[in-house]
Formats: structure tokens, sequence, C-alpha cells
């Protein structure tokens, strides 16, 4: 059993909540559950599997249809939706970090451990390379034969599947790195094997100490540059090249943005499960939800910024291309999946956090959270079928709006298996890499006190730097 | 490291209001030399008034140069303002403090000069309100306000005046402070200013509380000031490398990487200037620049997806510009030390924790940095141009006149001289801000160590 969080002391306005005090006990506590993070944990394995052969299933009937590339829509909506969800997921852990925030401790190893999506990624986009059409022809970054014939050679295939590798040992190295004291721990509780062997004879030494905060920098960045980085290949190749004369320098822009948006929306809502259902309430407070919510607020703004920016300049251009895309994407049969994400990415976030006592609860942002994630299904969706509908990209104009793909039997259990195995991958590395960072927690009851202040008693935060 | 000092109340008061009540020569040598080199811009703006815009180089199709360019530079540099104070302040950033006031002087001094430069090149000033208001009923003559240059004055005026309001919310507490510390004329009219300011807890809350709100305010109002002065560009269809959809967030975060930086050459200046060592420290810079590292990033990374959808299409034009930007003289050469200046020296250096805590080379970099961006509008704006029309047999170069070189140049006095003015009239660095600073500081033992620690505001 759990103890329950212990008595709240209080400031001017608002209560403050207290985590462990004493690094030993934050040890016991987190590494101890190392077996089952939370109870139940084997039932959901079971249902996240049963769904994920779903996806399997969904796979082979897709496969089955043949390989007409406008039959794939939805499957690359899903590929770009888990893509940048569990691609920028992370990125909260990263940029937080930086930013010194304290508030991030108990979120970096759940935004973490979203790294491991990226091998499903990866292994979902070896079916799409039959399927993608070549490049020659198309207007592609990689401007195929600008420069020589059949130069760059794989062109676009090949870049991309080096992206999500980039991204997926990016991912990985930075949660390995962040984890490596952690697995430290567990190693020494007898836990052997693969986590004795990663976590690299840790003795928790001063050298290493230093070693690992600058590793964890240089993983972090590079993960960063990997991940937008790698958005402008992924967006361009899996979005906009399907759609002759679609320039648009700020998509691959949007699709990263929209990608962390949804990332941190998904690491809220898992925090919610674990504090509530996991058993971790002692470590994830309002604070989290609370510093979540604003970050969330500027995403969402952000969000329609760029959306309105690509809108206003087609929509000032009146070019056809430009007026056809727009039907395509805003107006024509998509409309109803743009409207939904319109609110749910955006309106909804946007009035639910400019009310203070939402955006600083704990159900508020998490609710919040959850219709940005639908939206972004429905956005990825909205995408990738529309531009994939398009059965000939090649050319410089685009002539004629595609009627649109209806959702099918196979499209819906790949959707439902591919979601349902990305939690899989996600919970099963839960349980190796334990769902809180210990050592930073530890960290975290140094630096962080409550004193009296005036006449009341607030929280004073240390900063080392 | 941090090097922050105990300070009493009354060391605070001291330091940060001596330049308001003493006034050193160096003041008067400087307001001298600006303002004669303001009078020389004026001068040269009068002349072009006079004998109509023909005295610039400007001709077919380059009808836009350097007073546009220096136009977007201002406005660029104007948001400042608002990154540093509003967003710092609403998430609660430490290192904010000393650099506050000055970031919202620099945005109010740079916005009204910035505003200055559409109206001159008009070359009839005083026409541009064919342009905004209905005036001529008579006629039917109504502004267009679908188009971008309708838009401009209506952000840009908005900004200025949200920008003087905030500065003077924030400023009242110290306006109170002056008030006590001086007699005649001036204590009338500071007392005046500071609205019957005691420092009561309900006016410190009331003051707190607008400082919020006007900075979630005017948070929309600094994104669409950009975004509309990058609209007058890409908006327009006909000139190559223009329309791009990029073109808004591109210009904001290009403005606030040369805001920021503009920033930090004022603060070293601040800090020479005034000996304000115990308040503008090394820790400051060393913050601001681990902000600059990331917004030149970013900034970068929208210039790299304009410049690489430029060429997405491959259209012959808009390839031939790309081309005539990154080979063909002067171009070429601008081209080089935009990106070096801009980005490929100051960031790496930034890398190293040494510069950013090194004032001199903070300031040196960030000047550059402020050079960079000047010629990226100029790249943005004139090499399009050149290549406008279809038809051109011969492509135009654009050769700035001595007029021209002369009223950009007096800009830069300008809003040096005015800031130089509100430093003898209102204190640089809230003495407010600096005292608050004081009370939140905290120490807390780890182990053998003693760690800086903060008291989180609520």
């Amino acid at each position: 059993m759990h103890p329950l969080p212990r008595s709240t002391t209080t400031t001017r306005d608002h209560p403050v909540e207290e985590y462990p005090t004493s690094p030993r006990e934050v040890a016991e506590d987190i590494v101890g559950r190392a077996e089952a993070p939370w109870p139940r944990w084997r039932w959901l394995v079971l249902a996240l599997g049963a769904l994920f052969l779903l996806g399997v299933v969904g796979l082979a009937l897709r496969v089955g249809q043949g390989g007409d590339h406008t039959r794939w829509g939805y499957y690359a909506a899903l590929l770009g939706f888990l893509y940048t969800v569990a691609g920028g997921a992370p990125i909260v852990s990263v940029a937080t970090r930086m930013a010194k925030a304290h508030w991030r401790r108990p979120l970096a190893r759940i935004a973490e451990v979203y790294a491991v999506v990226g091998v499903l990624t990866l292994l979902l986009f070896i079916p799409l390379m039959g399927v993608i059409p070549p490049a020659e022809g198309r207007n592609t970054i990689w401007i195929v034969g600008g420069v020589r014939q059949g130069w760059p050679p794989g062109a676009p295939v090949a870049y991309d599947l080096l992206t999500l590798v980039m991204v997926a040992l990016g991912g990985l190295a930075l949660l390995w790195i962040a984890a490596i004291p952690d697995l430290a721990a567990l190693r020494d509780r007898g836990r052997g094997g693969l986590t004795a062997l990663l976590s690299l004879g840790w003795r928790g030494t001063l050298r290493q100490w230093q070693v690992h905060r600058a590793a964890l920098g240089v993983a972090g960045g590079l993960y960063f540059i990997a991940y937008v980085g790698g958005c402008i290949p992924f967006a361009s190749d899996l979005v906009l090249s399907f759609v002759p004369g679609w320039k648009d320098s700020i998509f691959p822009a949007y699709y990263a943005l929209s990608g962390l948006q949804a990332g941190l929306a998904a690491v809220v809502v898992t925090a919610f499960f674990l504090r509530t259902v996991g058993g971790y309430r002692r470590y994830i407070h309002v604070d989290q939800f609370w510093g979540a919510a604003k970050l969330l607020l500027a995403l969402s703004l952000l969000w329609a910024y760029f959306h309105w920016s690509a809108f206003l300049t087609f929509w000032y251009g009146r070019t056809p291309t430009g007026q056809n895309l727009q039907v395509l994407l805003y107006f024509g049969p998509y409309r109803p999946l743009f409207i939904a994400s319109l609110f749910l990415n955006w309106l909804i976030p946007l009035f639910a956090f400019l009310i203070g006592p939402v955006r600083r609860s704990v159900l508020g942002p998490t609710l919040v959270s959850f219709s940005i994630l639908v939206g972004a299904l429905l956005d990825r969706i909205r995408l990738h079928v529309a531009t994939w509908s398009v059965p000939d990209p090649r050319g410089h104009t685009f002539e004629a709006v595609p009627p649109p793909v209806p959702l099918g039997v196979a499209d819906g259990l790949l959707l439902v298996g591919g979601i349902g195995g990305a939690l899989l991958l996600y919970v099963l590395a839960l349980r190796f890499f334990l769902p809180m960072s210990a050592w930073e927690m530890k960290e975290l009851t140094y630096l962080r006190v409550v004193r009296p202040f005036l006449k009341t008693r607030a929280v004073v935060l240390g900063k080392p730097e | 490291m941090q090097e922050r000092r105990d300070l009493s109340d009354r060391q605070i008061n001291r330091d940060l209001l001596w330049p308001v009540l003493y006034t050193p020569l160096w003041f008067w040598v400087a307001v001298l030399a600006l303002g004669l080199v303001v009078s020389a811009g004026a001068g040269a703006a009068a002349w072009w008034m006079n004998k109509g815009p023909g005295v610039a180089g400007l001709n077919r199709p380059i009808m836009w140069g350097h007073l546009i360019v220096t136009f977007v530079f201002w406005v660029g540099i104007s948001h400042a303002g608002v990154m540093l104070s509003a967003i710092l302040r609403l998430t609660q950033a430490e290192w904010r403090r000393p650099m506050v006031r000055a970031a919202e002087v620099l945005t109010v001094f740079s916005l009204a000069t910035a505003a200055l430069f559409p109206l001159l090149h008009s070359g009839r000033p005083w026409r541009t309100l064919y342009w905004v208001f209905p005036y001529d009923f008579s006629r039917g003559i109504w502004p267009n306000v679908r188009s971008p240059l309708v838009w401009d004055p209506s952000a840009i005026f908005t900004y200025l005046t949200g920008s003087a309001l905030f500065v003077f919310v924030t400023l009242l507490p110290d306006l109170a402070a002056l008030r006590d510390r001086t007699t005649g004329i001036p204590h009338r009219i500071y007392s005046l200013l500071a609205l019957g300011w005691r420092g009561t807890p309900r006016q410190w809350r009331l003051q707190a509380l607008a400082g919020i709100l006007l900075s979630a305010l005017i948070l929309p109002v600094f994104v669409s000031v950009h975004s509309i002065v990058s609209w007058d560009f890409g908006m327009a269809v006909s000139v190559e490398g223009w329309h791009a959809t990029v073109f808004a967030p591109y210009f904001v975060i290009g403005a606030v990487h040369s805001g920021v930086a503009a920033v930090v050459t004022l603060m070293a200046l601040m800090r020479w200037l005034f000996r304000w060592e115990d308040y503008i420290r090394s820790e400051h810079f060393d913050a601001i620049g681990r902000l600059l590292i990331v917004v030149a990033t970013a900034w970068f990374f929208f210039f790299a997806l304009e410049f690489l959808f430029g060429l997405y299409l491959r259209e012959p034009q808009e390839v031939a510009l790309r081309q005539a930007q990154v080979f063909e003289w002067p171009y070429n050469l601008l081209m080089i030390l935009f990106l070096l200046t801009a980005y490929f020296i100051p960031v790496p250096l930034w890398l190293f924790r040494k510069v950013r805590r090194n004032v001199a080379l903070m300031f040196w970099t960030s000047v550059l940095v402020n050079v960079g961006m000047w010629l990226e509008r100029f790249l943005i704006i004139v090499p399009g141009l050149a290549r406008k029309q279809i038809f051109t047999f011969e492509w135009s170069v654009y050769r700035p006149s001595p007029i021209e070189i002369l009223m950009v140049t007096a800009s830069f006095a300008l809003v040096a001289l005015g800031i130089l003015v509100f430093a003898k009239v209102f204190p640089l660095v809230p003495v407010n801000e600096a005292k608050e600073g004081q009370v939140l500081k905290a120490e807390i033992r780890v182990g053998r160590r003693t760690v800086p620690a903060i008291v989180r505001e609520q």
C-alpha cells in the first residue's frame, strides 16, 4: 500500500502539497515498485496486447487490398500521429530540463519513456516503403534529378527511414542516459541481465554525475534536432508532396509543433493515470498539471497562429492550386475534421486555460489534454488521408479535388491496433525503466523546502546555478 | 555561480536613482553628439520631403530601399520589450528583474522610430492619411481594409499605446520614490505622474494585477505587429521569394532574436555607464545568453525552411532569385556577412559559459546579431524587388543615396537619445523589482554546500 500525501501546508492563496522529504524514502518507494508499477498492471498489458493483435489483422487486410497509395491514407495518418505524439513527448523533458523547471521532475520519465514508441513507428514505416510513389516528377525536398540524374539515390523513402531511425535511436539514447542512475539502483536490488548491463557500472561518483549531466544535455539537444529536423522530410514526403504544386514552408514547423502539443498532452494524461490509478499521488501534484497547462496554452495559441499564417497566405494568393488546396483541406469533404480539430486543439484549450482554477487543477488539464490528443488524431487523418487521396502526385498544379476516402474496416482496426500497440510498448517500458525518475525526485528533496515566509509558509526552490 | 549581494533598501535607492537625481558630464556630451546626428537626419528628411523621393537611390523596380528595411529592423527591435518583460513576467523568471524596464523602453522608442519610416518613405507624410482615414466622403475614397498596408499602422499604434501603458504602470512605485526625493517643479511632475501612490497592500495588488493583465493582453498584439509587417510582403504573389506561408512566424522569431540581442547591448551599456555591477550581473548575461541560443536556433530553423521551400517547386524565377542571393555580387557578400553575424559567429560562442558571462563579449556579439538582422531584412526586400518584373531586360541594382544613409544613421541616434533622456528622468532598472528580488532571495543548505534559492511567487 502506498501512503496518502502528507498534510499540506498553505501559502496565502493555495495549498502546497508536499513531496516525500528524504532521499531514502523516495528511493525505497519508487525503486521498490519495480515489479508491478501499479495495481492490475498485467491486466492492462493483456488488454493492450489484444488491441495490438487487432491491428495486425488490420494490417493483413490492408496489405491484401493492394499497394494503391490512395488506400493507405489512414495508415499514414496513424504513422504520423504516433511519430509526432511519441516523438514530441520526450521534448517535454528536454525543454523543461533546459529551463531548469523543478515541476518537471515527476514528469520527466513519463515523457522520456514515450521514446520506445519510436521502434513501432519504424516498423510501421516498412510496409509504406513499397507504397509511397517514387520522387521522380513530384515536388519533394530531395529535388531528384536537380543536380544529376538519379541523385540523390533512394529518395524519398531511404531518407525518411533514416529520419525515423535517427529519431528512434536518439529517443532511446535519451531515455537510457536519463535512466542510468535508476537502473543502477535496480541492479543493486538484485535485478540483473539487461538492467545491470545498461547501468554501465554506475556507482554515483562525482565524476560519473558530471559526465551524466553533460551526456544528458547533449542527448537532449541532439534528440531535439533529430525530431524537429526530422519533421521536415517526414511532413514534406508524407503530406506535402502528395499534392502537386503545394508549397508550404510553414507546414513542417506546424507538423512539429502540433506533435509537441499532442506529446505534452499525452504526458499529462499519463501523469493523471499514474496519479489516480498508479498510486503516485505523492509525486504528481497540481504543480505538474499547472505547469503543463501553461505550456499547453502557449502551444495551442501557436497551433492556431501557424494555421492562420498558412491559411491567409493561400487565401490572399488566390492561385488555382491554393484555392483547390483550401477546398481539399478546409472547406471540402474533410471540413468536419478540420472544425473538430479547431475546437479540440485550439478553442477548448484556449478558453479552458484562460480560467485560472481550471489551469490550476488536476482534472482540468487532463480533460483538455485528452481533447488535444483526439484533435491531433483527427488532424493527422485530415492531412494524410486528404493528401494521399490525390491519385497522381506528379506535376506542378493541383487541378481537381478528389472525392473523400471513407474509413474502412481495415483502417479502423489499424488505428485501434496501432494506438494499442504503442501503449503496450509504453506500459512494458515503464516496468523496465520505472515510471518516476528516482534520482531526479531525490534531487528535489534537497532543492525544495517549505519554510515560514513573513506571515505564511512558502516554497523555497534551490537554483544551483 | 550566482554573484548576488545583500543590498539594503537605502543602497538600492541610492544606486538606481542616482542617474535621475545627479547628472554626470558625459551625459551632456552624449546628448549633444546624438542630438547633432538626429538633427542631421532631420535635415535629410526635410530635404527628402522638399525634393521628393528622387533624392534616394530608389528606381524601378526597386521602390522599397533602406527606409523600409530600417522600418522592419526597428519593428523587430521593438519585440524585445514584450519578449523579455511580458513573457518572463508571466513565467516568473527571476532573472528578468534588472532588464525589464530597459526592454520596455527600448520597445517604445524603437517602435516610435519605426513608425517614422513609412511616413518618410511616402515622400509626403501628410498624404498617408489617404491610406488610413476615410476623410474624403464626397469622392467615396475609403481605406482598403483588406490591405496589410492599412493593418500596419493599426497594429503599430496599438502596440505603441500598449507598450507605453505597460512602462507607465510598472513605473508607478518608482515615480513615487522620485516624488519623495525631489523638490520644486520635478516634485510636482512626479507627484502628478505617481497617481497618489503610497505603497499600500491594495495598491501593490492592483499594480501587480495590472502588470500581469497588460502582459497577457499585449502578447497577441506583439505577435500581430510583426506578422502584419511580414504580410506587407507575404501577401504579394508578384514578388519572388515573398509569397511564403512561413513569413509571419519567421519575421516574429527574427524580431525576437534581434530584440533580445539589442537588450543585451543595452544592458552592457547600462552596466558600464551607470556602474550597476550589483544589479546587472554576469548571471543575467548567462541567462539571456541561453535564451538567445534557443531563439537564434529557432530563427535559423525558420530561415532554413523559408530558403528550402523557396526552391521546393523548382520554379525558374524563384531558383534564379535564390541563385542571385547566394552567388551574385553584391548579394553574395551580404548573404555571407548576414549568416556569419546573425548566427554562425555569435551562437557557437554563446555555447561557452565563459563567453555568456563575459559582458564585453556579450556586448559585441549582440551588436553583430543586429548587423546581421539588418542585412537579413535587406536581403529579403531588395533582391526580390530587383527581379520583380519578368520582362526587365536588365535587373536593377540598388545603391542607397547619402540622404538615405543619413536618415538611417539618425534613427539609431534617435533611439539612443530617447533612452538616454528617459534614463535622466526615470530609473532604467526598476527599483521596486530590485527590492522584491532581495526579499525573495533565499539559500538552501545541501550537504556542505549553500545553494542560492528563491521564494516562489504564488
